[in-house]
């Protein structure tokens, strides 16, 4: 990649994540920040006014919870209780610098809690309670609990801090503690609370509000008192800020305020919706509920209320009911965060007097649970339609196919010609609106030239169909459109509340998502589906919708839950792919569903592998009566110390170009090119083998077993053509190490023996089998392969680092056949020997400085040039980039120099124009001699 | 207190400290805000302070190697060793040889190797590229010999002369008569061009 290449086709996103806890903040002279903490154990800053990262920190994946990080912060700093609860980590809120990491304790915990003072820090996690001096790393006081604790929390009024606690069997008591001025622990009495529940308990200021059914308990934990006020429904939820406690009910909340005089009582009473979030501002003033369409402002000691409709601006993006609303009033509005059950964080600003609602910025965070990725094409342009209809209709005579023709090339000329009187009209309009001198007119040329490419355009096919619609499945419950050109969010489909992922023995949550109807056929739009679970009934649902404008088709139930899901490879009438859903007792549904006629042209078989803990088995279902039967069943070889971790088949519409390798010898080498073949890696617990066994899965037959000694997780594999590719990491080496797996029939002497060259009959030899090692330097969290439109380009292996990048690795280093001394004619043929590790280059990393971390998975993608794949990877950031893993060479370069030919062939034109010139005088001359 | 000394007593787990050297051109406060610490590719995660020191608390007894993950520079990875009762050693990484010790100082000083280059340089079109193509050297310079030479003799009677002189003390008596025969036999047809356009303008004076 080269330098002026760098952002000119790829672009990045930063997500921070589900929001689980946000504060406002003024950091020194800048503008405001929002200091937010995420589900994905991200602490980040963002900028208020733009909805920017101002710095992001990414800490280790939690081992349990996803809450968020507990943190607090003073005027310079962040303290922030990190890895499960055993250290704490002091960032500088300027930039996001580590200032301090300070040890808590060896045992994990979620019982979290941490106060800062003027001059002390205190962390409560587990049974360890420590305080610090700020500044220091050593701690003044450490207490260690004997028996386990359920709740910790600090309280601060004044000078006196006040730690309070819930020991495992007590019971129905917190323990109260005051912590002194040099940092020692000293014993309050003993608060009796009634059904006390830790998960139904809200800390604030100087209180502790706990509910039971419909009894809310308010302790004041300074005076060590308890008061009880029974409300009129029950309470679900419970939040507030300083003197004032929300308590929501099904249908409404009650403020409550406490005071010195009055003790606690209810002040007054606000409607609250089902779809609504429910929040009070930071100076508890007022009381902010939100909905998706309107933001209503209740005024706690006034009773003027007011609401402010809000705007919808894009139709596209549909959203979920708000989840939990940030907010604060400044002098003239009100300024809330709203954080939805989708993940999606906005920020907006209220004005009482116009009584309107501004959207500020938006952000989408549950891309960061992406799992399913499609590329789909974008629809043919309008010039192409005219190209396919002139083409079309084969029947009719040739007076109609030359009136046709010819209309289709005065609709061209009609389209060039609109197109430039659009460019005309931008030109002049951008002069008289700014004309301000030349630069201004050519930088108006310019920018009208290149918006014929961008966005602005039509929504249709570019020429080399690089440009396309990018499909994004999350676990959160919700499906994206991006536009592959610069990221921009196209539409925005949310599943719903009941939504729930389905379960994958190997890896984690899926929402699987198929392209069941590209827009090849332009009379019909593109069609894709996603699988989900309902929460509640746990069946499968399947939602189908069109990709390019995120509209919902169709959504249907199943009356059971999903055990296992394939698109079929025939199509129906309509060009539909349709998708078959199996349940657990065998019960089978196929959307669309399919006729027997368009049956009777292809097989009606479809053969799947499944796996149990100890057997694998292989399936065969019959399409058209929708019957299940087991065709072959054993155990592979795998005992009951295996696991299984990977399973991949060959991809569904893979292109293979070259059925045959031609070897030195000139010889021709077979492709083993089965298109049933699974690979099945398992690790061995009792003695660390990893095995690869290679199973046809319509026959059941074991292709080829391979043994590696000594490895262990993280294990990644890419299938694909006749080769697969795994990494590993070696105990033995203590280094990753990438193998290579190629299966060959055998040369054409041996294949002439053979009376039918056949991959699939059974009884076969087996394949020549070619295998390699390689060591390499870095650790793999993501492995995927290029792909192009014929297969023709050599394949790239794209490994991301847990350091955020993505290394290319080509097919002819990672190749089973390098030889471990050349020969003169293996050099002649330009083949690379063997050596033993694989160099990780800067150089070769296709996102340049630009860091994805986390990646989950690679999304590849042919594109209309041969040489050019397209990439996307996605895990807490997405990358988008394009590959050219052998150059371009179907296009002209670009360093092609147009400049220097332009000039090469003007000075060529001009001399041939001067020397013809000098020839004929000079032929005049010795005419005259 | 006596609950804090029982438990560092039986502690298995451990602290591994380094420090970074930057070049003195940067500024480690603006650059340790996007760098981390990985142990084993990330299974063990550190990040480091404003004064480009760092530890990453809560290691195991094992053998781990540190590398530094950043987009500015390359840093060197290194081989921690911890053994049970917390005793580190630190060893360069050799990925081919795992069993080769050669022992760094601990606590661990990772220096930079040089900036991370991304990008790779463009071909450019030079002058000297084009000159000392092996086209150019083969098929240019004898056209310039073949050309230049017949016109340095021609334009110098001098020389000429001197080649003619030279000729002559040889004793080959034919070889020196024949080039006599080509010489004038190549002037020739120029003097009989000269005559006649002198008897043309003679005759116009006429």
């Amino acid at each position: 990649i080269f330098e002026d290449q760098a952002g000119k086709f790829d672009w990045r996103k930063q997500l921070v994540g589900c929001p689980a806890k946000i504060t406002f903040d003024k950091v020194g002279s800048k503008s405001d920040r929002l200091i937010v903490s995420t589900a994905q154990s991200v602490l980040a800053s963002l900028v208020l006014n733009t909805g920017n990262i101002g710095w992001r920190q990414i800490m280790e994946n939690p081992s349990g919870s996803t809450n968020g990080l507990t943190f607090t912060k003073d005027r310079e700093y962040i303290y922030s209780i990190s890895e499960d609860g055993r250290s704490v980590r002091v960032w500088n809120k300027n930039n996001g610098v580590l200032a301090h990491q300070l040890p808590i304790s060896e045992q994990k915990s979620e019982i979290q809690a941490i106060h800062v003072t003027n001059q002390r820090l205190h962390v409560a996690s587990g049974r360890t309670l420590v305080v610090f001096r700020l500044g220091d790393e050593k701690p003044v006081e450490t207490v260690i609990s004997k028996t386990e604790l359920t709740f910790s929390a600090f309280f601060q009024q004044d000078d006196v801090v006040i730690h309070v606690s819930a020991l495992k069997n007590a019971g129905k008591s917190i323990e109260l503690s005051k912590i002194t001025e040099d940092g020692a622990f000293e014993p309050l009495k003993t608060v009796e609370i009634k059904d006390f529940e830790p998960k139904n308990c809200h800390v604030q200021e100087a209180y502790l509000s706990c509910s039971t059914g419909s009894t809310l308990q308010i302790v004041d934990i300074f005076r060590q008192k308890v008061q009880k006020i029974q409300l009129e429904t029950e309470i679900l939820e419970i939040s507030g800020h300083g003197p004032l406690i929300l308590a929501r009910g099904a249908k409404n909340a009650q403020i409550v305020e406490i005071t010195a005089e009055n003790g606690a009582q209810v002040r007054k009473s606000v409607d609250i919706g089902a779809g609504e979030a429910l929040g009070i501002t930071e100076n508890h003033e007022s009381v902010i509920v939100t909905s998706s369409d309107a933001v209503r402002v209740v005024f706690v000691n006034s009773a003027t209320h007011f609401s402010a409709k809000r705007v919808k601006m894009a139709e596209n993006l549909e959203n979920s009911a708000p989840k939990s609303i940030f907010g604060r009033k400044n002098d003239k509005d009100w300024e809330i965060v709203i954080v939805g059950e989708d993940c999606h964080v906005e920020f907006v600003t209220v004005d009482q007097n116009s009584k309107s609602v501004n959207l500020e910025w938006s952000r989408e965070e549950s891309l960061i649970t992406a799992v399913s990725v499609e590329m789909v094409d974008l629809p043919l342009s309008e010039s192409q339609q005219m190209i396919e209809d002139e083409f079309e209709d084969g029947e009719s005579n040739i007076i109609s196919a030359f009136i046709r023709r010819i209309q289709v090339q005065f609709g061209q000329l009609c389209r060039q010609i609109t197109r430039s009187i659009e460019k005309v009209i931008y030109v002049v309009t951008s002069i008289t609106k700014n004309g301000n001198g030349v630069a201004d007119f050519i930088n108006s040329v310019r920018s009208a030239s290149g918006s014929g490419s961008a966005a602005s355009g039509p929504f249709e096919r570019d020429y080399f169909n690089l440009r396309k619609v990018i499909i994004v499945a999350t676990s959160t419950g919700t499906v994206f459109g991006i536009d592959s050109a610069d990221g921009r969010y196209l539409w925005k489909l949310w599943l719903g509340e009941h939504f729930q992922p389905l379960e994958s023995p190997f890896d984690g949550e899926k929402v699987p998502l198929f392209v069941q109807r590209t827009t090849a056929h332009y009379q019909l739009d593109g069609l894709a589906s996603v699988v989900f679970s309902n929460k509640l009934t746990h069946n499968g649902v399947i939602v189908s919708f069109n990709p390019m404008v995120g509209k919902v088709v169709s959504r249907n139930e199943l009356g059971y839950p999903v055990k296992r899901l394939s698109l079929l490879p025939v199509h129906t009438h309509k060009h539909v792919y349709p998708v078959m859903l199996i349940g657990k007792n065998e019960e089978i549904k196929i959307f669309p569903s399919i006729t027997p006629e368009e049956l009777s042209a292809t097989t009606p078989y479809l053969y799947l592998l499944d796996i149990q803990s100890q057997t694998v088995q292989g399936l065969k279902i019959d399409i058209s009566s929708q019957k299940i039967t087991p065709v072959w069943q054993g155990n592979l070889g795998l005992t009951a110390q295996d696991d299984i971790i990977a399973v991949k088949g060959k991809s569904f519409n893979q292109k293979v170009h070259s059925q045959g390798r031609v070897l030195v010898t000139r010889e021709v080498q077979y492709k083993y090119v089965n298109p049933n073949l699974a690979a099945i890696a398992s690790i061995n617990r009792a003695d660390q083998h990893m095995t690869i066994t290679l199973v046809d899965i319509v026959t059941g037959q074991i292709v080829h077993s391979a043994s590696i000694g000594k490895a262990a997780k993280p294990i990644h594999m890419v299938h694909s053509e006749n080769w697969i590719a795994y990494s590993y990491w070696s105990d033995k080496g203590r280094r990753t190490e990438l193998g290579i797996i190629e299966l060959y029939e055998g040369t054409e002497e041996q294949h002439t023996q053979k009376e039918v060259f056949d991959s699939k009959i059974a009884e076969k030899l087996p394949p020549v089998v070619a295998q390699q090692s390689y060591i390499y330097a870095q650790g793999v969290d993501a492995m995927s392969v290029s792909e192009t439109e014929q297969g023709l380009t050599t394949r790239s292996i794209l490994v991301a680092h847990p350091s955020g990048n993505i290394h290319e690795v080509s097919r002819r280093l990672l190749d089973a056949n390098r030889p471990m001394e050349l020969t003169q004619a293996m050099r002649e043929e330009m083949m690379i020997g063997y050596m033993p590790e694989i160099a990780v280059a800067t150089e070769e990393m296709i996102n340049y400085n630009q860091t994805v971390h986390r990646v989950r998975g690679i999304k590849t993608s042919p594109s209309g040039l041969e040489s050019t794949s397209l990439v996307l990877a996605y895990g807490t950031d997405l990358f988008f980039t394009r590959l050219v893993p052998s150059g371009t060479f179907d296009i002209l370069k670009d360093d092609f120099d147009h400049v220097l030919i332009s000039l090469v062939l003007t000075g060529l034109v001009v001399g041939s124009y001067v020397s013809k010139r000098l020839a004929r005088s000079n032929a005049l001359a010795s005419q005259w001699s | 207190t006596e609950e804090v000394s029982r438990t560092e007593q039986t502690s298995t787990l451990f602290s591994v400290e380094g420090e970074i050297a930057l070049p003195s051109t940067r500024n480690c406060a603006k650059w340790s805000a996007g760098a981390r610490i990985h142990l084993n590719h990330g299974q063990y995660m550190g990040f480091v302070r404003q004064d480009c020191t760092f530890r990453v608390d809560f290691v195991p007894t094992g053998t781990y190697i540190v590398q530094i993950e950043n987009t500015d520079f390359v840093f060197e990875p290194i081989r921690v060793d911890i053994t049970s009762k917390g005793k580190m050693r630190a060893r360069k990484l050799t990925i081919l040889q795992p069993n080769n010790v050669n022992t760094l100082p601990y606590p661990l000083r990772l220096s930079a190797r040089g900036p991370a280059r991304y990008f790779r340089k463009r071909e450019e079109w030079r002058i000297t590229d084009m000159l000392f193509s092996p086209m150019v050297l083969m098929l240019v310079v004898p056209l310039v010999v073949m050309l230049i030479l017949p016109k340095m003799t021609a334009n110098d009677p001098e020389l000429k002369k001197e080649m003619e002189n030279m000729q002559m003390p040889k004793v080959d008596m034919p070889d020196v008569g024949e080039m006599m025969a080509n010489f004038f036999g190549g002037s020739a047809p120029a003097k009989k061009k000269a005559v006649t356009g002198g008897s043309g303008s003679g005759q116009r004076r006429k």
